[in-house]
This record gives structure tokens, C-alpha cells and sequence, in this order.
């Protein structure tokens, strides 16, 4: 059979950042992956370096819709290591918070997604639902669902009342009972096993090579984790240890996913009850104080996410602001996961990676021989590859 | 961990000798800090791939224009037996951006040198595929969006 090139993207349903993989295809096996990334390249550095260190926490924020509270924490902590700013107990606690809820809607929305492509749409739903609940309590902290500006240099923007405590104490306990059923769910249904079971295998020794991070990495058996091992925000004082299966497929990839869920509650609660009392901010220059470097390493919810400014005595804006996302980090090692594999084994390997998803896009099919080219819709593609 | 870092210091100065141009240990950063001499960059990396025994994760390659003169190259790197974070640093001068490339050493180099080198016009010598990697097609030659000059 000749070769053939099957080009997902730059708009695709396992992508919601539009990036383009060409995948060369014998039969049903994907035997090499091209990718080709920034079609969405804003010049957020650029423009970052453009602004004032208070204008680029909101910059930040917009790097990614999904995990926000990560971006703006990891850009403040940056600006204050260059800084040389200590941040209250309290407001780190309450950092943390915000930080774990964000990983928590993140986490459900992925697996809702990972469920929806198996066919398994019940599941699909129950964890919306759930992911409902996480994205009121972070209304109830921020004063906003989605975009919540909480974190701020040297500080964060509003205090928590007891009463918020107790409402959320109350909603996360009867959710941490529903997630024990889902991860029951995820290890005995048969559709969830056939369908993320041995697909997207990547050993450790490849995806540490690659520089896989987050539950990319700890599906795969390397234990990196930055809660645990760089800790950060109140990290320090809520000890973490990693989840890490090592199965090395899309199914561990997803497991690590609903374990950290709950593992956040544990975080979450922790934090409320051993709450210190105190200020939540600190005033801070406008300008940088001192000529310095700063970085931030955290562990967002798709994997390690690292901030780099460069600050000069006197000025307001940065030099240099680098940003390393994870799931650029994660590329190099999805690719390798896709070879071998089935073409029906793309979209699951894909979003066992969580790199954000759309409905609405398509597929193109084109026959390398003869040139032709036909464009289907990934809901066709999905029903002729569904197993 | 902070107890590891006399030791890393001991083995970078006997190994690299003149080529290591300055070191620190900052407990606010957590992080080693080196500053290497861009000729043994790769030989740097190699010697903490050793030391961790192969296992090293390379979380990514900043690069920055300093200003007239300099451009400097940051790689941050993750131990994971001594749990330490090491920033090897090193500089180039402007008239000359050439260095060796490290995916031979570290393979997850290959999409941040690509990077580094569309955004600053560092070349990687011995890069499997130096090409664009976000930039669109029809971006001109030899601009480099994150240059300061």
C-alpha cells in the first residue's frame, strides 16, 4: 500500500491551540509524525518585555484560559524572586488553594474530553458536573469563574472569610466520594480499559530523554513533580508526594489525572484547616529594586511551567520575560507515542497528553500519489475509526 | 537538595577547570548557578548527565540579549537522584552566535534550540533540523523578533 500523509491542524479536536501534525500513515499504523507548532504565536514574550511587571500578571493570565491561576502565580513568584519580596504566610496558603482548584477544573475537564472521545459519555458528563461544583468555589475565593486575577505581586487580591471556608469544606467532601467512584470506574469498565490500555506507550527512559512533564512524565514512571520536589507557595508546610503510575500509556497518563484530583482535595483541606491568620499582601515597589534575574518553576496542571524575567535596577519593565509551557515540553514525547499505533489511537493519545480541546474543527485526508485531497469532519473520522 | 551543592561544585571545578567561569549556590533561588565557558558547554551537560547517573531532565533553553555585546544562553536542569536545579549559564558574544548543540547530549533540546535560534539567530551547530518552528513561512530572513538592537 503506498504511503500516505494524514495532516491533523492546524485546527483539530484534540488540539485546542491550533498546531499541525502530518502523520505518515501504512494501512492503519502511524509510522512517523510531523509536527509544526505557532500557528497561535502572539509574541506574548515580546509584548511581555513590552509592559510593566503589574501589567504582565494579567498578560500572563491570558497565555492560557484553562490554567490561569498557574500562569499568574508562576509570573508573580518570578517577579518577586527577582524582586527579593516575601510573601505572607496566609496569602501563600490562599495561593495554594485557588492554585489546586485550578488543577482540579483542569483535570475533570481533560478526562470529561478523554471520556467523550472513547464513546463513554455518561462519564463524560458526571465529570462536568463535577467540574461545575470546582469552578463555583473558585467564584466564591476570586469573585470570578474563569479569569480570576487573584494572584498579585506580593500577595494575593482578597482575603477569605470562615464562612467561605465551610462552604468549601463542605462541597469538596462529598465530591472527593464521587471521584473514589470514578477512578473505580476507570479501572474496571471495559471500555475505559480497551480503549487507553497499552495505546500511547512510551517507556521512562524515552520520555525523560524527550523532556516530558506532568502527568505526561508521571504516567511513564518519572517521578517529577515540582510540588514535591521544588515546593513552592505553601508546599513547604502541606507536604506532596507525587503520583506516579508506570504503565506508560494513555490509561496511566488519565489515572494520575483523577488521583491528583483527589489529591488536591487533601491539599486543599489541609490548607483551610491549618489556615494562618495575618496579612495577604505586602506593598511592593513599582519599579525593580535591584538589578537581578528571576525564575519560577511550578507544576501546572498539564506539567512543569517555568517563568524567566530579567529585572534592571530602577526600571518597571522587564528585559526579558521567558515562558516555557508544558505541553511545548510535551511535544517531542507525544510524537514519539503516536508511532506505531492506529490512526483511532490518535485522538486518545493526543488528549492523554492534555493539550486543550475543540469540537468544531476538521481533518484533512490527502493521498500523497495522486494529490487529492478530501476534508471530512472529525465527528466522520471519529465513527469510522471508533472501535 | 542545598546538602549536594558543595559536592556538584567540587566535581564541575575539577572537571571543567578554566572553563567554568563562576559558580553560586542561592538558597532564595534554590537553584545551582554556573557560568561556563561556551566551548564546553556540551561538556558541562555531559558531566551532569554523569553525574545523575542518566537521569537528567532538561526542562528548557532561555535565551536572552543582554545588550550590546552579549547574548546569554540559559539551560535549566533538573537532577533528579540529588533533587537539585542547575542553571548552566553561558555567554556569547553578538558578532559570533555559534555554539554546539546539545540534542546529542539531551535530546529535549531539539525543539528549544530551534527556538532559541529563530528568536535570537543563534545558530546550533550539529542541530539535526535548525528550522522555523513558530514563526510563520514568509517571516524575512535574518530578523530576529527578540533581539534588543
Amino acid at each position: 500500500m503506498s504511503a500516505i500523509d494524514l495532516i491533523i491542524g492546524p485546527v483539530h479536536p484534540a488540539l485546542h491551540e491550533p498546531e499541525r501534525f502530518v502523520f505518515k500513515i501504512d494501512g492503519e499504523v502511524v509510522v512517523d509524525v510531523e509536527p509544526r507548532i505557532g500557528f497561535v504565536h502572539r509574541g506574548i514574550e515580546k509584548a511581555l518585555s513590552e509592559r510593566t511587571f503589574v501589567q504582565d500578571i494579567y498578560l500572563a493570565e491570558r497565555i492560557c484560559g484553562i490554567c490561569n491561576v498557574v500562569h499568574t502565580l508562576t509570573a508573580v513568584q518570578a517577579i518577586e524572586n527577582a524582586f527579593g519580596i516575601e510573601v505572607p504566610r496566609r496569602a501563600r496558603y490562599l495561593r495554594t488553594i485557588v492554585h489546586e482548584l485550578n488543577r482540579m477544573h483542569s483535570h475533570l475537564l481533560i478526562l470529561g474530553v478523554a471520556c467523550e472521545l472513547m464513546g463513554f459519555d455518561t462519564l463524560f458528563m458526571l465529570f462536568w458536573r463535577d467540574r461545575e461544583v470546582v469552578m463555583d468555589l473558585v467564584e466564591i475565593i476570586t469573585g470570578n469563574r474563569v479569569m480570576s486575577a487573584y494572584n498579585i505581586i506580593g500577595g494575593v487580591r482578597r482575603n477569605i472569610s470562615d464562612f467561605e471556608i465551610s462552604e468549601i469544606k463542605k462541597a469538596l467532601g462529598s465530591m472527593a466520594e464521587r471521584l473514589k467512584h470514578y477512578k473505580k470506574v476507570f479501572m474496571e469498565d471495559p471500555t475505559v480499559r480497551a480503549r487507553c490500555v497499552n495505546v500511547g506507550y512510551l517507556s521512562r527512559a524515552r520520555t525523560l530523554a524527550l523532556g516530558a512533564v506532568g502527568p505526561t512524565a508521571r504516567g511513564s514512571g518519572v517521578e517529577i513533580d515540582v510540588r514535591a520536589e521544588e515546593p513552592y507557595a505553601a508546599f513547604d508546610e502541606v507536604p506532596y508526594t507525587a503520583v506516579v503510575y508506570n504503565e506508560g500509556d494513555s490509561w496511566a497518563r488519565l489515572m494520575v489525572r483523577i488521583d491528583e484530583t483527589l489529591e488536591s482535595i487533601k491539599i486543599i483541606e489541609q490548607c483551610l484547616d491549618r489556615m494562618p491568620s495575618g496579612p495577604v499582601k505586602v506593598p511592593v515597589p513599582e519599579a525593580a529594586p535591584r538589578t537581578a534575574e528571576g525564575f519560577s518553576v511550578t507544576e501546572a496542571p498539564r506539567g512543569e511551567l517555568l517563568h524567566h524575567v530579567y529585572a534592571k535596577e530602577g526600571e518597571d519593565k522587564p528585559i526579558r520575560y521567558r515562558v516555557r509551557t508544558p505541553t511545548y515540553a510535551n511535544i517531542p514525547a507525544v510524537c514519539e507515542m503516536l508511532k506505531g499505533g492506529y490512526i483511532a489511537d490518535i485522538p486518545v493519545t493526543l488528549v492523554s497528553i492534555d493539550p486543550c480541546f475543540s469540537c468544531t474543527d476538521r481533518v484533512a485526508l490527502v493521498d500523497v500519489n495522486s494529490g487529492e485531497k478530501r476534508v471530512v469532519d472529525i465527528f466522520t473520522l471519529m465513527r469510522r475509526y471508533r472501535k | 537538595m542545598v546538602e549536594e551543592y558543595p559536592k556538584l561544585a567540587e566535581t564541575l571545578k575539577n572537571e571543567l577547570k578554566e572553563a567554568l567561569l563562576g559558580y553560586e549556590h542561592i538558597a532564595e533561588k534554590k537553584a545551582f548557578v554556573a557560568l561556563v565557558d561556551r566551548g564546553s558547554l556540551i561538556k558541562a551537560l555531559e558531566l551532569l548527565n554523569k553525574i545523575s547517573g542518566g537521569e537528567v531532565h532538561l526542562t528548557s533553553i532561555n535565551g536572552a540579549d543582554l545588550g550590546e555585546r552579549e547574548m546569554e544562553l540559559t539551560y535549566f536542569i533538573w537532577l533528579l537522584p540529588q533533587k537539585i536545579r542547575v542553571l548552566v549559564k553561558t555567554r556569547l558574544p553578538k558578532d559570533d552566535l555559534k555554539i554546539q548543540s546539545a540534542v546529542k547530549v539531551m535530546p529535549a533540546a531539539i525543539l528549544y534550540e530551534r527556538e532559541v535560534h529563530e528568536m535570537l539567530g543563534v545558530v546550533f551547530e550539529g542541530h539535526p533540523r535548525l528550522e522555523r518552528l513558530f514563526l510563520p513561512e514568509d517571516w524575512p530572513e535574518g530578523v530576529y523578533p527578540l533581539r534588543r538592537d
